[in-house]
């Protein structure tokens, strides 16, 4: 016992002390985090599973084969935008954040912390809300006894991670389970990238002989990780590396990356589970989340980008020979001041500006959430079939965004000041801009570490009533369920910005409300022995997100008009076998969503001017079939296949307006965005196929193929809409702008081998794994910019598309894993 | 005690990296001939320098607020150069008053507006005598700023003491009014679209100088002073909008005029 609380103590010393540092909050979206994505998948037959043996689920052979799979590449098993992935820890949905972006750091931190993960079928609700994608449950429980303990080192996103857990029971219905796992390094094929972190769990649960059950559980950690950007086709031939990333750049020998994110978080949860009586159960449940995520980047003020790959420091934008070809040699010669951000000239310029204003800062964009979540759900039985679930959530979120000063490269203070409204914000003369973004404190300079730029909060009060009626026979089996939630959002402006007085960007906005509602039923038919047919369906109206309500929440209060739900339709339709040797399931599936709204900030190049495109009526949809089966053709040897093949489409041709982002005047409106058809998503095909052979002297080995196909790039709105139409380009521009380009088709080859050894005390387990075996050159995923280049002058000046942008999956790698548990 | 240096370790391996600033050097040239002497041995040539030349002088120019596009001009005391940088948002590369030393072995030297140019030698085609160097890849193998940064000192001059040698130059001009026949009310045109004005001004003796404003200037429409006005600038000798040259002034910004 005295361990353990020596080990609880040190873990909270971990976790609470950095999360200090981070002003005490916490940080959901790391969003978007493409290292997010990296290859997870356990090791074939390693020990986790006696931590995660409860994850299997309803049976879907595809659905978990393809959860560690094609990660070489932009994947979402349905095309399920990732904004619909749904993660849960109990009755706490940790999906659906302010910033629309699951909280990848806690989902990270659940996955290492060897907790449970329990996935319920899609249009099947699980605890509350029925969705179109599948829900992972993360369950802290701490049932059970155990030691784990494993140390990896590889090459790809990070040298090192190790992970130790622990559980016990104490007796007299305690137990207890804690994890702790840190990760650190450089990857060893992407340079600027790489991650450094810790993180922790602690379980705590008490189990009263009447059935009562009260589980505590904490979860935080602070991470931090440099990331890489997208680039162009001619920024990785003129670098003559699929792997160029060009945020970083050389200080001090070393290798400093622009673009990091950083997470610090803490998530408590208690859960007290009472025996009513005999048929029902009350669970109560109250949670709450602090997360504080920043992301670094450079920022500049009257200077060009000081970034490489800026398209106005590219050879292909320079129309003469001479310097074309001197700056193509720069790159070739991988000349770090040309190819890579020059961080010396960036400190020799800052420190030349006599009034001690940068030039140049490192920005970090900062936004501190704390979520509040109560739930109260009864379960009871009705007779030996019927199951009735219904219950009650209240969750209020509260998300500050703000800007710090990273670093000063050097200079002393930064004005305060929108330094986008120097001048001529409407055209007029001005003898002084109206560029101050706190009117509450004019003239104010920010040093390092403090506030600038902007500062509001976005809150959200969302009660929800939900019900679930589960009828079990033998042979058949019906779930329908139904919830119906409002959800009320606000902004509160802390600047009180020069361009928007008053109440236009400071203090409370006008509250946004919504009131959604869904049903979803699913069926199930045991049509024969070991035969099953399954049909569900769903039909839900959901709130807009929070960004998508206000125009430019970063600078003002205004909100966009005529908002209402949007719709999110799925079926299913699906077979399933369930042999002694082969477990085979069949799916169909259409899933759409209706009546979207989204808004893209950009520079728009056909007004010269900082934009917002609302576009309005976006519809999408997905259908397609999915098969999987596994095969066990002797004790040792089995063979797994999956595939999915369909389409994912935008379904409508929406409307859109672009607006000024400075003054909110409208600069052009009726845009009809023709982007019905265009694909979307991921992979429209996919396949994979794993072999694993095993031995009675514990030596396993597998090989797995996947292959990814009908790919394309993610299209902007602009390029395929009546704007652009407008300006009369030629046919073959006007089919450079809204030819979508289909991306090459993927294959990757794996292998893994692992050996395990019994020992006296425990279980010692050796593995290897090696991914991309063929080291083949596969884009991960790409996207369409929103500018427009003008070539030439005068009569002669054309517009054409920025060329796309591009990450590359990583070459062969490698892991190894040594892993011990008692 | 373990559990401290433990804590420490992991808070170490997570914390952030604090970069110092680092040390600069000042990679300038040693000049081997002033800009004056340059002027007179080219003047009015538009050729390719074969010897190995290097000249320096303190930029005089900015382009912060818009009224200079791509070049920028440095002054050694003894004559001015325009150099065809071909970059925008020159002032956070070239200082106002920095030092910057040229080797201009191997660049092209032309002249526009009475100011001597230094760029790239054209490609063939070009109708201009230079090309622009257009990235700091290129420039940087010509063109060295230093870490000296000094106010850039005008020469106060009258327009009677105008010489075509001070071209490029930064001069201040005092005791000047608005031409009485101008109809000049703002600097330049911003609207359809920017056009570059020219307003006329007049000493009391009677000689006159055009002040040259482009329509992208921040100050484009701000109002023409009716009132005495004291001017800097960088000084040109050109047509300008009309057949005959004469003496222009292109200013900086808005604090170049002075009441």
């Amino acid at each position: 016992m005295r361990r353990s609380v020596a080990i609880i103590v040190f873990l909270f010393n971990c976790i609470v002390l950095p999360a200090q540092t981070f002003d005490t909050e916490f940080y959901p979206d790391t969003g978007r985090d493409e290292s997010f994505e990296r290859d997870e998948s356990p090791i074939p037959d390693s020990d986790d599973h006696i931590f995660n043996s409860s994850s299997a689920g309803a049976p879907d052979p595809f659905g978990n084969f393809s959860r560690y799979r094609f990660k070489a590449v932009r994947y979402r098993q349905r095309g399920l935008d990732s904004r619909r992935q749904r993660v849960s820890v109990g009755v706490v949905e940790l999906t659906d954040n302010l910033s629309s972006y699951p909280d990848y750091a806690l989902i990270s931190l659940l996955r290492r912390s060897g907790l449970a993960a329990r996935r319920t079928p899609a249009m099947v609700a699980g605890s509350a809300h029925a969705g179109i994608g599948p829900l992972d449950n993360y369950l802290p429980r701490a049932l059970g006894d155990g030691f784990y303990a494993s140390l990896r080192a590889s090459d790809a996103w990070s040298l090192a991670a190790i992970d130790i857990r622990h559980r016990r029971d104490e007796g007299r219905g305690w137990s207890h389970a804690l994890s702790l796992g840190g990760e650190f390094g450089a990857d060893g094929h992407i340079l600027g990238v790489r991650s450094d972190g810790v993180a922790g769990t602690a379980t705590v649960t008490k189990r009263w002989a009447g059935g009562a059950s009260l589980t505590v559980f904490v979860a935080g950690g602070v991470s931090e990780r440099g990331v890489r950007t997208a680039a162009t086709r001619e920024a990785f031939e003129m670098s003559g590396d699929i792997y160029y990333n060009p945020v970083w750049g050389w200080q001090e020998g070393a290798v400093r990356n622009s673009r990091v994110n950083r997470t610090g978080q803490i998530f408590t949860m208690a859960a007290l589970e009472i025996p009513l009586d005999g048929d029902r159960t009350l669970s109560v449940t109250a949670a709450m989340r602090r997360n504080r995520g920043g992301r670094t980047r450079l920022a500049w003020y009257g200077a060009s980008s000081p970034l490489p790959d800026y398209y106005r420091k590219m050879p292909s934008y320079f129309p003469e020979w001479d310097p074309v070809d001197r700056i193509a040699d720069a790159w070739r010669d991988g000349d770090p001041t040309v190819s890579q951000v020059d961080w010396y000239a960036l400190y020799y310029n800052n420190t030349l500006n006599g009034d001690g204003e940068p030039t140049y800062i490192v920005e970090e964009q900062v936004e501190q959430a704390h979520d509040l979540h109560l739930g109260l759900d009864v379960t009871r039985r009705i007779g030996g079939e019927l199951t009735l679930s219904y219950g009650a959530r209240f969750r209020v979120d509260r998300s500050r965004f703000f800007k710090v000063v990273d670093d000063l490269l050097g200079a002393e203070r930064v004005p305060d000041i929108d330094q986008y409204v120097r001048d001529d914000p409407d055209g007029e003369y001005h003898t002084e801009a109206p560029n101050e973004n706190d009117m509450q404190n004019p003239g104010r300079m920010a040093g390092r570490g403090e506030r600038f730029g902007y500062d509001y909060a976005m809150g959200r009060l969302r009660p929800s009533l939900y019900g679930i009626l589960h009828w079990n026979r033998p042979f058949f089996g019906l779930t329908v369920s139904g919830s119906l939630d409002h959800t009320r959002l606000r902004r509160t402006g802390f600047y009180e910005k020069q361009l928007f007085p008053g109440r236009e960007s400071f203090g409370n906005s006008k509250a946004a409300g919504f009131t959604t509602a869904s049903l979803g039923a699913s069926a199930r038919l045991n049509v024969a022995t070991r035969h099953t047919l399954s049909l569900s369906a769903l039909a839900s109206s959901e709130s807009p997100f929070a960004g998508d309500v206000f125009i430019s929440p970063e600078q003002n209060n205004r909100m966009l008009s005529g908002l209402a739900p949007s719709g999110l339709y799925g079926a299913e339709l699906s077979w399933a076998f369930a042999g002694e040797d082969v477990d085979l399931r069949v799916a169909g599936f259409v899933n759409a969503s209706t009546g979207q709204t989204m808004i893209r900030q950009y520079y728009d190049d056909l007004s010269s001017t900082f934009a917002d495109m609302v576009v309005r009526d976006v519809d999408k949809l997905s259908y397609g079939v999915e098969a999987g089966i596994e095969a066990r053709f002797t004790r040792w040897l089995s063979l797994s296949l999956g595939g999915s093949a369909g389409r994912h489409r935008y379904n409508s041709e929406p409307q859109a307006t672009v607006l000024s982002d400075a003054t909110g005047e409208v600069i052009s409106e009726g845009i009809v965005c023709y982007m019905s058809g265009l694909a979307t998503g991921p992979p429209a095909v996919v396949a994979a196929a794993e072999i694993s052979y095993s031995d009675r002297h514990y030596w396993r080995l597998s090989l797995t193929g996947e292959w990814m196909g009908r790919r394309h790039v993610e299209v902007n709105p602009l390029y395929h809409s009546s704007r652009v139409a407008g300006i009369n380009p030629s046919p073959e521009i006007m089919n450079l702008f809204t030819s979508q380009e289909r991306l090459p088709d993927a294959f990757t080859l794996g292998v893994s081998l692992s050996k395990g050894f019994v020992l006296k005390r425990g279980y010692l387990r050796m593995a290897g794994t090696v991914r991309n075996l063929l080291s083949s050159a596969i884009i991960h995923s790409g996207y369409e910019q929103m500018r427009i280049m003008r070539l030439g002058s005068g009569v002669e000046r054309t517009l054409v598309p920025f060329p796309s942008k591009y990450l590359y999956s990583h070459p062969l790698t490698w892991s190894l894993t040594v892993s011990y548990r008692l | 005690m373990k559990k401290a240096a433990c804590t420490a370790l992991i808070l170490g391996l997570v914390a952030c990296r604090q970069w110092d600033v680092p040390r600069f050097t000042d990679d300038t040239l040693a000049p081997n001939a002033t800009i004056g002497y340059l002027r007179e041995c080219y003047g009015g040539s538009e050729l390719t320098v074969a010897d190995s030349v290097v000249i320096a002088g303190r930029v005089v120019s900015s382009d912060a607020a818009g009224n200079f596009y791509n070049t920028f001009f440095i002054d050694d005391g003894t004559g001015a150069v325009e150099i065809m940088a071909g970059m925008p948002n020159l002032d956070a590369l070239y200082h106002p008053g920095q030092r910057v030393s040229v080797s201009v072995r191997s660049l092209a030297v032309g002249w526009r507006d009475g100011a001597m140019q230094i760029g790239l030698p054209p490609e063939p085609g070009n109708r201009y005598p230079t090309g622009y160097f257009y990235h700091e890849a290129v420039i940087r193998h010509y063109v060295t700023a230093g870490r000296s940064v000094g106010p850039p000192e005008p020469v106060d001059v009258t327009l009677a003491e105008l010489d075509p040698a001070m071209c490029g130059r930064l001069v201040r001009i005092g005791g000047l009014r608005l031409d009485s026949l101008s109809a000049a009310v703002t600097w330049a045109s911003a609207k359809p679209s920017p056009t570059t004005g020219y307003v006329k001004f007049r000493s009391r003796a009677a000689d006159s100088i055009t002040v040259v404003t482009s329509g992208y200037a921040t100050f484009a429409l701000a109002p023409v002073p009716r009132e005495e006005v004291t001017l800097t600038g960088v000084l040109l000798y050109g047509n300008g909008e009309s057949s005959r040259e004469h003496y222009m002034l292109r200013l900086r910004d808005e604090d170049d005029i002075e009441f």
